[in-house]
This record gives structure tokens, C-alpha cells and sequence, in this order.
């Protein structure tokens, strides 16, 4: 099994230490290959809004040195895990320019088939509000990029830091993360498909329709969802 | 210039009653395309009116390093801050200014990440927050949808950083864009445009909503069980005095805000005594 972690806080703190937790309970299950990236070194610099990737192709994107490595990675990965702090009652500035660099990789763009199997964890903390919007931001560009299945986990400090936190609470919140990550492993490991959100599919009847209709012949997207073979008959990216 | 400090001891021009009105528009998009544009078109709607100095700050002009989540500004204040880049820069064009705007393309359904990241250097302001009486607007341009969600986060960001929040407005501007579709956004922003200047010539404090006496009756009752001395938001806020006021700045509360008010401080220390 190999899984992808994108850390979306520049320092090493809560977020850090919990997602520390949850990789070592999920090793505990079973052989697993981690395979780390940090933001913001990994991602350092903020997308331009060219829009190269949705005309010209992705691997024209002016930073497409970060960003075609890490997509390769997690294209290949059985499970994706993000996560981020609270900064601003929102996700950290740098997993928003993680997620900005990848927006061709919507559904209604050129999404990518593998996706569409996969499940995705997100890990956050706060040290008071905001955990909730930080971590909905991050799921409703997963859910785009057709992500099957979204888990999320997220706990509040008040203000003491993990190592500080009192013994009961503690306790609780490693509790919890134990049995978040084993049975995220047990759904990584059994490889089953839920069946898609709602919204996604309807969005890709609606994008499906819009491409045809209205975009160029010329345009990428066209060309993708032809030579994916979306167009035909009894053939999608949901029962890929 | 206007420093942080003179701003807070009133020294701004906006209560001297001058009548040159310093609007700063601030743009989260590296493109000058659409939000720049958008922009343009209210700067337009605004200088009809006249009396008003606009200017523009593109936050990729300006060297802004990620923040490290540190802490320190919360702690210690925010001249302890490790990153020496340009964000006093661009604060002191909020201090100097009356009217603020923030603008950013929709990406991944959110702000741009550069606009992110600004608010996320600010954000020892929703601590301690300080614009008082100056008139905020959030502008965002999206291709389809989802703008609307990030037009709600940027103005809910405004109130915490203590301005007036007028309505801004979300612009559909996905091209081609047809001469009747052109028309009707610049009709939007004609419209936003009148509500901002109208807050703008204003410039009062007004009197909180519900939402926002409780979260400051709530958060100071915390911080004052919380924290101590050693902490700068705590040394702020007793300063301040804000541990007694009834609210940020001077304002007349009716019976029921004030009776809210006071049951909100009740709660707070009895969830503190609680924990």
C-alpha cells in the first residue's frame, strides 16, 4: 500500500505530531510505503492563474518541476492523506497554493481515472475555531478531482500544544486517531468503491454536456474526455 | 505617515473630518485580467462621485513570505515576527487608508493563495483588531460558481479585522463575456460601488450585531482567565481596557445587546471554570 501525505504546516507542531500518530498506528496494520511532501518547500511558489495548464497542458505550467512530481505521486498512491493548521479560520496559505496548482485535474477539466478509486484523509487542528471550514476547502477540491471517499479528523488545543495538552484529553484525541487510521487502513487495504457523491456525478453529466457542446475542438479537455473514451457508451471514470 | 500607533490614538485622518477619502484596493491575482479589471471599473463608479484618492496594491509587487504559524505575533507582538519582508509595508497602507478593499479571483473554490497567505500574515489582527470605522468590501471574480462561499469568507474576515463591511460583490466573468452580460456586471459594481462610498463618507462606529458582542464578550472572558501578563494579546486588551468596555470602541448599546453582553460574560467564565 503506498500513500501520499501532503503536510500543509510550515512548522512541525500539532498538526505534525497527530499525523505522526496516525502513520504509526496505520503502519501498525500493515506494510505501508509513506511517501512525505512538505509545504511550503515543496510547493514554493504561488500559482500565477496563467492558465497554461487548462490551454497549453500541464507540464507547461511555470512551476510544473513541483507540481508534475507530486501529481506522478499521488496519481500512483492506493490513499492520500493532507494536512493543515488553522490559520485565519481557514487551510494554511501554503496548502492553498498546493491546491491552486492543481486545478486542471478537476472533473470538469482532465480528471485523472486513478482518482477516482481512491480515499483521501485530512488531519487538521486548531487552537480554537475553524477547523471544520480549513478541512472543507480541502475536501471540495479532492471531491473535484473525483476522490471516491473523504475522511476527516480535527481537534482543538485551546492554546496548550499537543505536548501539553491535559492527560484526559490527550488521551481522547490519540484514542480517536487510532481508530480513525486503523480503519482507514482497512478501507485503503480492501480497495472498495463507494459509490461517488451526488454532486460529483451530476457535475460530470453537466461538464460532460458543456464540453461537447460549447468548447473548441481544439481545446485539451476535448481531446482528454475523447481519447478517455468518455463519450462512448457504458464508459466513465466512476466504473473505471 | 500615519503609523499603527498614531492610527490607534485617533490621529487618523478619518476623525479629523478631512474630506479627501483614501481608498487602497488590495489584489490577490498575479493577472491584470478580470480582477484587476473589476477593480477598475469601481474605481471608476467611485471617482464619479469625486473627493476620493484611489490607489492599487498588487500583493505580487510585494515580497510576502509564507507564515510559519509561530505564534509569535499572538504572543509577543507582531514586531517579533521572524519574516522580514514587506508586510509592515502593506499594513501601513491600511492604517493611512479610510477605505480597504480586497479582491481576488475564485481558485480551487477559495481565495487565491496569495490572498491567503496576506490574511494569514494579518491574522494577529483578528486578535487584536484595530480598523475601526474604516469601510471594508470584498470583491471576487469567478468563472462559473462557487464564488459566492468565498465572498462570505472574505467579508466575515473584514469584520474580524474591525472595519465596517459593506456587501461586496461576486462577478461571473468566464469569457467570452457577451456586451449584455458586460453591462450588468458593470451594473454590480455600480451598485456596490454606491454602497461602499456611502459607508465610506460615513465612517462611523457603528453599533456590533449580536454575533460579533458575543464573540468579544466570549473572547475577552478567555483571554482574561487564559492568559496573563507575560502575554501580548492579554497586556493588549487590559491596555486597551477592553477587559471592562462593552465593547471595542464607545458605543451605546440598547437593554437587550447589553443584557447579551452580560450573559455572554456570565457563560464564558463559567465554561472557563469548567474546562
Amino acid at each position: 500500500v503506498k500513500i501520499v501525505i501532503v503536510h500543509g504546516s510550515p512548522r512541525k507542531g500539532n498538526t505534525y505530531k497527530a499525523t505522526k500518530l496516525f502513520k504509526e498506528e496505520m503502519q501498525k496494520q500493515g506494510e505501508i510505503e509513506f511517501v512525505d511532501f512538505f509545504l511550503p518547500k515543496d510547493m514554493p511558489d504561488f500559482c500565477c492563474g496563467c492558465m497554461t495548464c487548462f490551454l497549453k497542458g500541464e507540464e507547461k505550467c511555470p512551476h510544473a518541476d513541483y507540481t508534475m512530481p507530486i501529481l506522478e505521486h499521488m496519481v500512483s498512491a492506493d490513499a492520500l492523506i493532507f494536512t493543515t493548521p488553522v490559520f485565519a479560520l481557514s487551510l494554511s496559505g501554503c496548502m492553498k497554493s498546493f491546491l491552486d496548482h492543481y486545478a486542471y485535474i478537476f472533473i470538469v477539466h482532465r480528471a485523472r481515472t486513478e482518482m477516482f478509486k481512491k480515499k483521501a484523509f485530512i488531519i487538521s487542528s486548531t487552537v480554537g475555531a475553524g477547523a471544520k471550514a480549513a478541512m472543507k476547502t480541502i475536501s471540495t477540491s479532492l471531491k473535484y478531482w473525483g476522490v471516491n471517499r473523504i475522511y476527516t479528523y480535527s481537534f482543538t488545543t485551546f492554546g496548550d500544544g499537543w505536548d501539553n495538552m491535559k492527560a484526559a484529553k490527550k488521551e481522547k484525541s490519540e484514542s480517536q486517531i487510532r481508530k480513525k487510521a486503523a480503519g482507514f487502513y482497512k478501507e485503503t487495504a480492501s480497495g472498495k468503491r463507494h459509490s461517488p457523491y451526488l454532486h460529483i456525478r451530476i457535475m460530470y453529466l453537466i461538464s460532460k454536456f458543456i464540453i461537447k457542446k460549447y468548447t473548441d475542438d481544439s481545446s485539451l479537455d476535448k481531446k482528454y474526455w475523447i481519447e478517455k473514451g468518455w463519450y462512448e457508451r457504458e464508459k466513465n471514470p466512476f466504473k473505471y | 505617515v500615519l503609523k499603527r500607533n498614531d492610527f490607534i490614538q485617533g490621529k487618523s485622518n478619518i476623525y479629523k473630518g478631512e474630506t479627501m477619502k483614501k481608498v487602497i484596493a488590495f489584489i490577490g491575482s498575479q493577472r491584470k485580467q478580470s480582477t484587476y479589471q473589476a477593480v477598475r471599473e469601481l474605481e471608476k463608479s467611485l471617482n464619479a462621485s469625486g473627493g476620493i484618492n484611489f490607489e492599487y496594491v498588487f500583493l505580487k509587487d510585494y515580497r510576502l513570505e509564507y507564515c510559519k504559524g509561530c505564534k509569535l505575533c499572538f504572543d509577543k507582538g507582531e514586531r517579533s515576527c521572524p519574516l522580514e519582508d514587506d508586510r509592515d509595508k502593506l499594513l501601513d497602507k491600511i492604517y493611512t487608508s479610510d477605505g480597504v478593499i480586497f479582491a481576488t479571483p475564485n481558485y480551487s473554490f477559495h481565495v487565491s493563495a496569495q490572498m491567503k497567505n496576506f490574511l494569514d500574515r494579518i491574522a494577529f489582527i483578528f486578535h487584536r483588531p484595530c480598523f475601526f470605522g474604516k469601510t471594508y468590501m470584498a470583491i471576487v471574480t469567478q468563472g462559473i460558481f462557487g464564488g459566492g462561499a468565498i465572498l462570505k469568507y472574505l467579508s466575515s474576515m473584514g469584520k474580524n479585522l474591525g472595519f465596517n463591511v459593506v456587501k461586496g460583490c461576486c462577478l461571473t466573468t468566464l469569457e467570452p463575456i457577451t456586451e449584455y452580460q458586460q453591462k450588468k456586471l458593470i451594473q454590480e459594481v455600480k451598485k456596490a460601488s454606491l454602497r461602499f462610498c456611502k459607508s465610506l463618507m460615513e465612517s462611523s462606529l457603528l453599533s456590533p450585531s449580536f454575533f460579533r458582542l458575543i464573540m468579544f464578550r466570549m473572547s475577552r472572558t478567555s483571554i482574561m482567565n487564559i492568559l496573563d501578563d507575560n502575554n501580548y494579546d492579554y497586556r493588549y486588551f487590559k491596555e486597551k481596557g477592553w477587559f471592562e468596555s462593552d465593547y471595542y470602541y464607545n458605543v451605546s448599546l440598547g437593554l437587550i445587546k447589553k443584557s447579551i453582553g452580560r450573559f455572554s460574560d456570565y457563560s464564558a467564565k463559567r465554561m472557563y471554570k469548567n474546562r
